[in-house]
């Protein structure tokens, strides 16, 4: 075939051949990277990356694993655990909702593990029921037979998300940033902070409690890093929201419910135990009937720590606690576990 | 729904391109051009359909006045009707742009407090707007005529053009829908509107959103700047600008020619204008044109001496500044091209010559520094913009040194780089250079797409 003979229709074709060809040989490469980047020390923000750092550190039996959002990610502290005898994994995925446990759940049940903690904030029972980023199969299952529009959504998702770069933006949009930051020069005043917390780094090792293996500048100031043993943790104190709103919860969203008890039977008929915890909420401002939510999950404990009280310095951001917050919380956490379990 | 969206460009465009001439193939004339007017409708209103309404009544009422202004038959004072047409256009222009600006200047004179209306202003009005009344306007000097509904309704609301231009004229926009030629599917056509989108799509979302980050940290973010901070922020405003509205045209004459539709030229290298004069030749050629075709030549242009003719330039830019926004900063925009323009006029009065280089210098920085009002939300972030520029308090070179590159880079292209729309006036033939081109910043723009989110046109609210 010679190219100089190719009528435009042609070129056309093969020009739009090549795009799609380029967009391939990315989601290879990117495949393989994301591969590389899974370890049994190291781990990205991606449930799936998870999971596979869970099956390589042999994490059967566990006394407890905890299964939750980003809240779990930076509020477990496996070695508070560790220290009270307690043998955990945190399974906290950043971004991760409970929309995303089913995927991650036959796997934890295959693990035989001794108790499961389900964490999430009280508003999501009240909330409606999302449709996560990357849906799998396992979660499809669920939302079609919880909501049939959520299904269609999740199919539209799912299908974009069979190109990988899609899945990965955030981590490269986060790369290219980091790269960009290092050609700043060294009178701007910021990168002076990051100078002496560069050159501070060893303080860090102490600080965290953990051997981490990732350290990233969050935009807000704060310093996130990535644990070995799973856990991840959150440095600095920058939150915005100084006065709390009060917001009262009363008609549950049936759909959330009915997702949320699905995750809990699929469990239940592994005859491990589930226990859901509510997590604690900066400046405590929400009102609801804990009562009515014990009715709504009866086989199952709940530990209700939302009016737990965490000082403004233990939290990062608005969301999440800081690295002092952590092993507070845990402790904290732990004595109530102990009594359940 | 904007160009640089995934879902237009991989749903929307593919599906009303293969429908339109699949009901064309079928000689099915009269629905393939209902079916574009539809598919326009629907990506206009992607946005929010309670625009839908307003941009149909503009339509009809613009087709009825065209109509009677067309038909010799009628016993009508045409001028009076034009006039009414005209005023109706700019009434509704006026209340849903520039209600508030109003009654903010009013409360401020007479100290009155009458409440703001907080109008959403409608997505592309003044495009649309000017657009129907230069076809009143044609209309009336019989230099065009449309007796159809639907084919009016292509001419406003064709989507390659609807939003953001360039500005067209009922007489060059219809032959082309009419012709047969037209309706069948043109390989050469379809090859050089995607290497034309592809080099728009690039500029807007590599080119122009890069430099919007830097803009938008200097104009909005920082409280003060360095004298290197404050020249980075200008010339990251004034390249942004240009790649965003260049590459939006690009992408609406690529999309056009899917059509077998050309669209006129909007941007012909703006920054390597010598003068003031012909940077207006050369950007927005199509606002320009109507600015001189629709206001300076009927107030009278330079036919009755000099300081008239000055009187008219400065009243036509002063209304070019208010029809990009309403706010005094556009309206001192305005002032600043119509002042350079009254200059430059006076300049070649009296045969001044200047070199060639300095003239490029002396008219950048003036375009540089204009654009800066342009942008301001406030006049205090002019004023700290211009502080940084001209105070040599704080000399200190405290910007990325990738920034820095690309500025530089954002030069040589704006001034050495062949203008893209010189492929039209070329031969074309998709060369395997094209090709991998085309490849390239295609691949490299539906990534970044995904990296920094779609955002609109800064044209779109103008």
């Amino acid at each position: 075939m010679n190219f100089y003979t190719l009528t435009f229709k042609k070129k056309i074709i093969l020009a739009f051949s090549l795009v799609i060809f380029n967009l391939i040989i990315l989601d290879i490469g990117l495949y393989f990277l994301a591969k590389n980047k899974t370890t049994k020390i190291t781990f990205i923000d991606d449930k799936f990356s998870k999971i596979k750092h869970f099956q390589l550190n042999n994490s059967e039996n566990k006394d407890i694993v905890f299964i939750g959002s980003s809240r779990t990610y930076y509020h477990i502290s496996t070695n508070t655990f560790k220290q009270n005898g307690l043998d955990i994994y945190n399974f906290g995925v950043s971004g991760d909702q409970y929309e995303d446990y089913p995927t991650l759940i036959p796997y934890v049940n295959e693990s035989k593990p001794k108790n499961i903690v389900i964490s999430l904030s009280v508003n999501r029972l009240f909330d409606k029921l999302y449709v996560g980023n990357y849906p799998t199969l396992d979660e499809m299952k669920n939302y079609y037979s919880v909501d049939k529009i959520k299904f269609l959504s999740s199919i539209n998702t799912w299908i974009v998300n069979r190109h990988l770069f899609l899945q990965y933006s955030e981590s490269i949009y986060n790369k290219i940033k980091s790269v960009y930051q290092k050609f700043e020069p060294h009178n701007k005043k910021y990168n002076t902070q990051n100078k002496t917390n560069m050159q501070s780094d060893i303080n860090y090792t102490q600080i965290t409690k953990c051997n981490y293996f990732d350290r990233k500048d969050l935009d807000n100031g704060n310093i996130s890093f990535r644990c070995e043993n799973g856990d991840g943790i959150l440095i600095g104190n920058n939150i915005t929201n100084k006065t709390a709103k009060k917001k009262y919860f009363q008609k549950f969203n049936r759909q959330s419910i009915v997702y949320l008890q699905g995750i809990i039977d699929a469990i239940d008929t592994e005859q491990i135990k589930v226990l859901l915890v509510l997590e604690p909420i900066l400046h405590n401002q929400y009102t609801y009937n804990l009562d009515k939510i014990k009715k709504k999950f009866k086989n199952i404990e709940i530990i209700d720590l939302t009016n737990y009280k965490i000082e403004d310095k233990y939290w990062a951001d608005d969301t999440h606690i800081n690295n002092k917050g952590k092993e507070i919380y845990s402790q904290h956490l732990m004595t109530h576990l102990k009594k359940k379990l | 729904m904007i160009f640089n969206s995934y879902i237009f460009i991989f749903i929307f465009l593919p599906v009303t391109f293969f429908i339109y001439f699949y009901l064309n193939h079928k000689r099915l004339t009269i629905a393939s051009k209902g079916f574009l007017v539809f598919a326009s409708l629907f990506f206009y209103s992607w946005w929010n359909i309670v625009y839908l309404p307003i941009i149909l009544t503009s339509i009809l009422f613009n087709f009825i006045v065209g109509s009677s202004l067309n038909d010799e038959n009628k016993k009508v004072n045409k001028k009076s009707l034009l006039i009414f047409g005209i005023l109706v256009n700019i009434a509704l222009l006026g209340y849903f742009k520039y209600a508030d600006f109003f009654i903010q200047n009013l409360n401020l004179l007479t100290t009155s407090n009458i409440g703001l209306l907080h109008l959403a202003l409608p997505l592309a009005i003044s495009f649309f707007t000017f657009q129907q009344i230069a076809y009143l306007v044609d209309s009336y000097r019989r230099e065009t005529k449309e007796y159809d509904f639907l084919n009016y309704a292509v001419f406003v609301t064709f989507f390659p053009q609807l939003i953001a231009g360039p500005i067209v004229h009922h007489k060059e926009m219809m032959p082309q829908f009419f012709s047969k030629k037209n309706m069948l599917k043109n390989y050469r056509n379809i090859a050089l509107g995607t290497f034309i989108f592809s080099i728009g799509l690039f500029k807007k979302v590599v080119i122009a959103d890069t430099f919007a980050v830097w803009a938008t940290a200097g104009f909005d973010t920082s409280e003060t700047l360095s004298f290197f901070e404050a020249w980075a922020t200008s010339l990251s405003y004034t390249f942004q600008l240009y790649f965003d509205f260049s590459g939006y045209t690009d992408m609406a004459i690529g999309l056009a020619l899917l059509f077998n539709i050309k669209l006129p030229i909007n941007f012909n290298s703006p920054y390597k204008a010598k003068n003031i004069q012909d940077f207006w030749r050369r950007w927005h050629i199509t606002l320009s044109n109507f600015l001189r075709d629709y206001i300076y030549i009927p107030l009278g242009g330079s036919r009755n001496g000099e300081f008239k003719t000055y009187n008219n330039l400065m009243i036509t830019f002063l209304i070019g500044g208010l029809w990009h926004g309403a706010g005094w900063t556009f309206i001192f925009w305005g002032f600043l091209h119509g002042a350079a323009l009254v200059v430059h006029r006076v300049w070649s009065l009296f045969e001044f010559k200047m070199w060639s280089w300095l003239a490029w210098l002396v008219t950048f920085n003036f375009i540089n520094i204009a654009w800066i009002f342009f942008r301001a939300k406030e006049w205090e972030d002019a004023i700290k913009i211009l502080s940084g520029m001209f105070s040599l308090d704080d000399m200190s070179f405290n910007i990325n040194y990738i920034e820095a590159t690309v500025l530089l880079i954002g030069f040589i292209i704006v001034l050495f780089v062949k203008n893209s729309t010189s492929y039209l006036k070329r031969k074309f033939d998709f060369s395997l250079q094209q090709i991998l081109a085309f490849v390239l910043m295609m691949t490299i723009s539906i990534l970044v797409i995904r990296l920094g989110n779609s955002s609109e046109f800064l044209y779109f609210n103008f």
